[in-house]
C-alpha cells in the first residue's frame, strides 16, 4: 500500500512535470500531501516529515 | 545554501569575474556552437572530479550560461550537457554512489571501482560525442556566429548601463581567489554547507560593492534566488513524505520482492540497465543501503558476486541518473541556475543519460566485470 503510494507520487510528479500540466511547486507539494493523507497520516504527522533535501 | 549560492554567483558575475573566462572560451571556439558544446562537457567533467554535483553545476553554469545567451544557444542543452558530464563522472570512487555501494556490500572501493576505468572512459567518450551532436544541431540552427565579438561587446555595454561593476574590474584576482576558497570549503565540508555562501555573499559584496546603495545588486538576482529556494522547500515536503512516511522503504521492499529467483546470471545486467531510471524513484541512501544489499544477497545465492552487483548498480543509480532525479538538491540547483523547467530538462536528458548507462553496461559485460 505504502509502496504503491510512493510509486504513484513519483509517477504523478513526472507526469505533471513532463507534460507541463502544472507548476513544479504544485507537483512537488500537493500530490504527496493528498496521498499521504489518504494513506491515513494526519496533517500533523505529514508536517513532521518535511525535511531538508540531501545534496549529492 | 542555494539561495546564497545563487546570489553569490550573481554578484560575482556582475562584478565581471567571469569575463576573462568567457572571452577566452568564445575566442577559442571561434563562435562555433559545436565547439562550445564540447567545451561545456569538458568543463563539467573536469569540475566534477570532486564528486560534488552542486559545485559542478555552479561552476559550469556560471561560466557557460552567458556564452549560451550571447550565442542564442539553448539553455536546456547547456543543462543537459552539464548533467551528462556530471552524472557520468559521479562514478568516481570518492563520489557518493560508488562509496555507498562499496560500504553497503562490504567490499573494497578500489576493488570495486578500478576495473571500471575503461567503462567510465566509454561513458565519457559518449558524453563528448553526444555534446558534439547537440552542438552540431545548434550550429545548423544558428550558424557559426562571426559577428560575435560585437555582440559580446554590446551585451557588456548593456550590462554596464544597467548594473555598474563596482570595484569588480580591479578585484578579479581577489574574486577568483575567494571563489576557489569557497568551493574548496564546500567540497571538503570545512563549514556546514549553508554557511559557506552565507559567509561568501557578504565578502563578495564588501569586495565589489561596499556601499549601502549597492543593496540593489541583491534585488537584481531576486528572481533566480526565489525560484531556486522556493522549489527546494517544496522538494523538502516531497522527499520528506516519501521517506518519513516509510514509502521509499516500502518501495524498496516491493521492488526486491518482485525479483524472481530464476533471473540468476542476468541479475547484474538487469540491475545495470534499470539503474538509471531507478534514480527517479530512490534516493542514494535508500537504494544503496536498502535495495542493493538484498539484490546482492539474491544474486549471491545464484552465484553472482557482490562486486558484479555493486558495479551494475553504479552504472546509473544516482550516477548518470542523478541530474534528472527529483530526489536530489543538485537537480533543482541545475534548473534554477539555467532558468529552465524540469520537464524540458528531463525530456532531453533522460534518453541521453540512459544511453550512457547502456553503453557502460555493454562495455562492462564485454570486459567481464558484471
Amino acid at each position: 500500500m505504502l509502496a504503491l503510494m510512493g510509486f504513484l507520487i513519483i509517477a504523478i510528479l513526472l507526469f505533471l512535470v513532463l507534460t507541463k500540466r502544472t507548476t513544479v511547486h504544485f507537483a512537488l507539494v500537493v500530490p504527496p500531501l493528498v496521498l499521504a493523507l489518504l494513506s491515513g497520516f494526519s496533517l500533523k504527522e505529514v508536517s513532521g516529515f518535511v525535511g531538508p533535501v540531501s545534496p549529492v | 545554501m542555494l539561495t546564497f549560492a545563487v546570489l553569490y554567483f550573481g554578484v560575482m558575475f556582475d562584478a565581471g569575474m567571469f569575463d576573462p573566462i568567457i572571452k577566452g572560451i568564445i575566442k577559442a571556439a571561434k563562435g562555433d556552437p559545436a565547439k562550445i558544446a564540447v567545451g561545456t562537457a569538458v568543463i563539467a567533467i573536469l569540475s566534477h572530479l570532486d564528486g560534488s554535483g552542486a559545485s559542478t553545476f555552479l561552476i559550469t553554469l556560471s561560466a557557460m550560461l552567458p556564452i549560451y545567451n550571447a550565442l542564442g544557444m539553448s539553455k536546456v542543452y547547456l543543462a543537459v550537457i552539464a548533467g551528462m558530464g556530471a552524472g557520468t563522472m559521479n562514478l568516481v570512487p570518492w563520489g557518493g554512489p560508488t562509496m555507498r555501494a562499496a560500504t553497503a556490500l562490504g567490499v573494497d572501493v578500489v576493488t570495486l571501482f578500478n576495473p571500471l576505468v575503461p567503462v567510465l572512459a566509454v561513458g565519457l567518450v559518449w558524453v563528448l560525442a553526444a555534446s558534439y551532436l547537440i552542438g552540431l544541431s545548434e550550429r545548423k540552427r544558428l550558424g557559426i556566429i562571426q559577428e560575435l565579438p560585437e555582440e559580446i561587446l554590446e551585451r557588456q555595454h548593456i550590462r554596464e548601463g544597467a548594473a555598474d561593476k563596482g570595484r569588480g574590474e580591479k578585484m578579479i584576482v581577489v574574486n577568483l581567489l575567494l571563489t576557489v576558497i569557497l568551493i574548496y570549503a564546500l567540497v571538503k565540508t570545512l563549514l556546514p554547507l549553508h554557511a559557506v555562501f552565507i559567509l561568501g555573499l557578504p565578502l563578495a559584496l564588501i569586495i565589489n560593492y561596499p556601499q549601502s546603495k549597492h543593496q540593489a545588486r541583491i534585488e537584481a538576482h531576486a528572481r533566480g534566488a526565489i525560484y531556486t529556494s522556493s522549489i527546494i522547500f517544496s522538494a523538502g515536503l516531497f522527499t520528506g513524505v516519501l521517506r518519513g512516511a516509510g514509502m521509499i522503504q516500502a518501495m524498496s521492499e516491493a521492488l526486491v520482492s518482485v525479483i524472481p529467483d530464476t533471473m540468476g546470471r542476468a541479475l547484474p545486467v538487469i540491475t545495470g540497465v534499470f539503474s538509471m531510471p531507478l534514480s527517479l524513484f530512490f534516493d542514494p541512501d535508500s537504494f544503496y543501503f536498502g535495495v542493493l544489499p538484498v539484490l546482492s544477497g539474491a544474486g549471491e545465492a545464484l552465484g553472482v558476486s557482490p562486486l558484479s552487483m555493486g558495479r551494475a548498480a553504479i552504472m546509473g543509480q544516482m550516477t548518470t541518473g542523478f541530474p534528472v532525479s527529483p530526489l536530489t538538491g543538485a537537480t533543482w540547483l541545475l534548473i534554477g541556475l539555467a532558468g529552465i523547467e524540469l520537464g524540458d530538462l528531463q525530456k532531453a536528458l533522460i534518453p541521453r543519460a540512459f544511453i550512457t548507462s547502456i553503453l557502460m553496461v555493454i562495455t562492462a559485460l564485454i570486459l567481464g566485470l558484471i
